[in-house]
């Protein structure tokens, strides 16, 4: 099968390319020992199978980021799976010259090309106009006049492939590969002889476009226009958060409506089985392990999806590089950059989604680091845990008269964590060491209508990837945790039965609920909370609480449903009745309540820091590409998070 | 005339740029197409005057202080 490969700047277009001509046959690729994705789809064309592949956008042969080496690899590699036969090379008419830098060297290379010119209707705007025939006639490629947003010119673009040609520039073919593989080696460190051929290209370059292109003066274009408002130091920044705002409402509440739905349909599904299937082993795994682990996975989607497709309308739209704009000099402190601002004010709503809107940061080290902190930023699910627990231990009183204890200990809580996920990335970005050049330039992109169809495409492949890839360590980690809740040694499960009859006296209203807590009790993960009794002790934890901390791993809110099983509540809904057992609960050992103001304390800074959240894990996997850095991860937020709690803990006896 | 660097440019003023006193920032600014002699306008900084935007070969551009303090010209 052909390999046609689309590649380009970043900002040319040849991403909506890409789009009309595979439309929603994508596929994503990884490479083993890289963080990027490439994008590949196989289509019929002319009754012959071709494959296109989708490059990263890159300026030149000289990378400075990760996806940029990589397409230096591939052209280089003819092993490799997807090193083209052909490439389209898409270029903006707005910025020619620039474009056909990165043409050229590839041209040196010797693949046989066609070329495609995006933005003529922009560039037309701004008094530019290119004379396609002439162009064609001097670069001695086909050359194709192509329009990103309806899509035309794309079936031409594909119809000249067999009219694809090479001319060198300024080295053989062989020269050339040598060059750059002499430049990989050094890790093009040695800039000089980069600087020598891009000038030597931008002398034949500059004649090639004085020929075929016409430029008017132009008079103040609308993307500056807009940009004295959109960029104002304060006006802009303001305009800025207002977006982000909205951003995380429409994370926070909006899709909330759905998750509900998707929670309630797989209640539903759940009781219908249970009614359904015979009580036993294969309806409990059906139920309680299978479908809450596929609950965990699709209640996500709605989340997922609201954030891919406003990112998606950012990058679109040209507004993305201005709010890296408005917060470099901000973000740059802590070693991050605009982007990662809004994956970490997207992650105060579900890090899910803002972990993998972390593909837009193209600086790997900085989105290594914004997916290592982001789960520190308090997320929703640490919302049913930190109201439970400031309920119980957190008196209703009014701080100087005005402000509500409950309030200000719950805004504490979420500026700690984001206060943390600031200072860990200053850390990380003086530790985790990195090749790429040390240089920020950033093209500001034209304003430009938002092409519906690629941000639909963008939200369907982002949702696709996270429920196949993630979505399969989710499942696989909820059966694990539901086998060892459900399944316990047999003398400890003679215990509970005696336990049940003694106790069914007492607790005639209730049987099942007292069933299921003298059950956990004594099942695997019970005894693992015994076990570990010892290590969170100095936390002021029991093994009931060791329980919940276990069964919770998965999913933090789980921490609620788990306290309201072992406390014997019947709704775990009504959390009053679960505060006042929880609150009513005696240490045997102490004959004092198991909930004191430090035992709270130091659970909600638990729950603030540790991961607590295989969903996550398993994303921070698959965007990593690694286990490595997930488990480091996750050692090093429990670590912290025990370290911090014990302290927690230790400053409030002290305090009382 | 004497030489001064970007980042000692005023908001509206062309400026021309002329050479680099860093590689890195040479190359990285020739594969944006800016290849001296090239004008360069400043439209305007971000909040605490970095990084600035600029146009430069009618490419909008965002360029971090430290970088154009690396850029000489007139």
């Amino acid at each position: 099968m052909k390999k046609i490969a689309i590649i380009g700047n970043p900002n040319s277009g040849k991403t909506s390319i890409f789009n009309h001509l595979t439309g929603l046959r994508q596929q994503t690729g990884n490479f083993a020992g890289v963080t990027v994705e490439i994008h590949k789809a196989a289509i019929i064309f002319e009754n012959q199978p071709i494959e296109i592949i989708d490059f990263p956008g890159t300026y030149s042969l000289f990378p400075n980021a990760a996806d940029e080496r990589l397409v230096v690899e591939i052209l280089l590699d003819e092993q490799h799976a997807v090193h083209p036969d052909i490439v389209c090379y898409i270029a903006s008419a707005q910025h020619l010259e620039r474009h056909l830098l990165l043409f050229s060297q590839i041209q040196d290379l010797g693949f046989l090309t066609v070329l495609g010119i995006t933005m003529l209707d922009t560039a037309e705007q701004q008094g530019i106009t290119v004379d396609l025939p002439k162009l064609q006639q001097l670069v001695g490629v086909p050359v194709v006049s192509l329009n990103g947003r309806s899509g035309k010119g794309t079936q031409e673009l594909l119809k000249n492939i067999k009219n694809a040609s090479c001319q060198t520039w300024i080295r053989s073919c062989e020269e050339q590969k040598q060059f750059l593989k002499q430049q990989l080696c050094e890790n093009f460190t040695s800039v000089k002889p980069q600087i020598e051929d891009v000038l030597q290209r931008y002398q034949r370059i500059q004649s090639i476009v004085d020929e075929c292109t016409a430029k008017k003066m132009a008079s103040k274009t609308f993307t500056e226009r807009l940009d004295t408002i959109l960029i104002h130091p304060i006006g802009g920044l303001l305009i800025f958060l207002g977006l982000m705002f909205f951003l995380f409402q429409a994370i926070f509440s909006w899709a909330e409506i759905p998750m509900n739905w998707i929670e309630e349909g797989f209640v539903w599904v759940s009781l219908y089985l249970k009614g359904l299937l015979s009580e036993g082993w294969f309806a409990n795994l059906l139920t309680d392990g299978i479908l809450a682990g596929l609950s965990g996975i699709v209640v996500f989607i709605p989340q997922i999806a609201i954030l891919s497709a406003f990112i998606a309308l950012l990058e679109e739209s040209g507004y993305m590089a201005r709010a890296i704009f408005l917060t470099d000099n901000i973000m740059r402190r802590f070693g991050l950059n605009g982007r990662s601002l809004v994956s970490l004010i997207s992650g105060t709503a579900c890090a899910i989604p803002a972990i993998i809107a972390t593909r837009n940061i193209s600086n790997q080290k900085e989105r290594l680091i914004t997916i290592l902190v982001t789960p520190f930023m308090s997320c929703s699910a640490r919302l049913p845990v930190f109201t439970l627990l400031i309920s119980v231990g957190i008196p209703s009183e009014k701080v100087g008269g005005i402000l509500d204890a409950r309030g200000l200990i719950l805004f504490a809580l979420y500026l700690a964590g984001a206060t943390t996920a600031l200072l860990a990335s200053k850390i990380l970005s003086q530790i985790i060491p990195t090749s790429e050049r040390n240089v920020f330039m950033l093209e500001l992109p034209v304003y430009q209508y938002p092409h519906w169809k690629s941000i639909l495409l963008t939200v369907y492949n982002k949702v696709r990837t996270f429920v196949w890839e993630a979505g399969k360590i989710i499942l696989i980690i909820s059966v694990i945790l539901w086998a060892l809740a459900f399944y316990g040694p047999t003398y400890q499960r003679q215990k509970a039965e005696q336990l049940l009859q003694e106790q069914m006296t007492s607790h005639t209203d209730n049987v099942e609920q007292l069933r299921s807590s003298i059950y956990l009790e004594t099942s695997y993960i019970g005894m693992l909370g015994k076990f570990i009794e010892p290590i969170i002790e100095p936390l002021g934890f029991d093994w009931k609480i060791g329980i919940a901390l276990i069964t919770s791993f998965a999913a933090r809110e789980v921490f609620v449903a788990t306290m309201a099983t072992l406390y014997s509540v019947v709704d775990a809904e009504d959390t009053r009745t679960l505060v006042q057992r929880v609150k009513a609960e005696i240490n045997p050992k102490t004959g004092q309540p198991v909930f004191t103001f430090p035992v709270v304390i130091s659970l909600l800074i638990f729950y603030l820091f540790a991961m607590q959240c295989a969903s996550t894990l398993a994303v921070v996997r698959r965007e990593t590409h690694t286990w490595k850095w997930a488990i480091l991860q996750l050692l090093a937020m429990s670590g912290w998070a025990y370290v911090a709690s014990w302290l927690a803990y230790r400053i409030a006896v002290f305090w009382v | 005339m004497n030489l001064r660097t970007l980042a000692n440019v005023s908001k509206g003023e062309i400026f021309v740029l002329h050479n680099f006193s860093d590689e890195n920032v040479a190359i990285s600014m020739m594969e944006l197409g800016c290849i001296p002699p090239i004008k360069i306008q400043v439209l305007g900084w971000a909040l605490g005057g970095c990084p600035l935007y600029v146009k430069a070969n009618n490419t909008l551009l965002a360029i971090r202080l430290k970088d154009a303090q690396k850029m000489i010209g007139i």
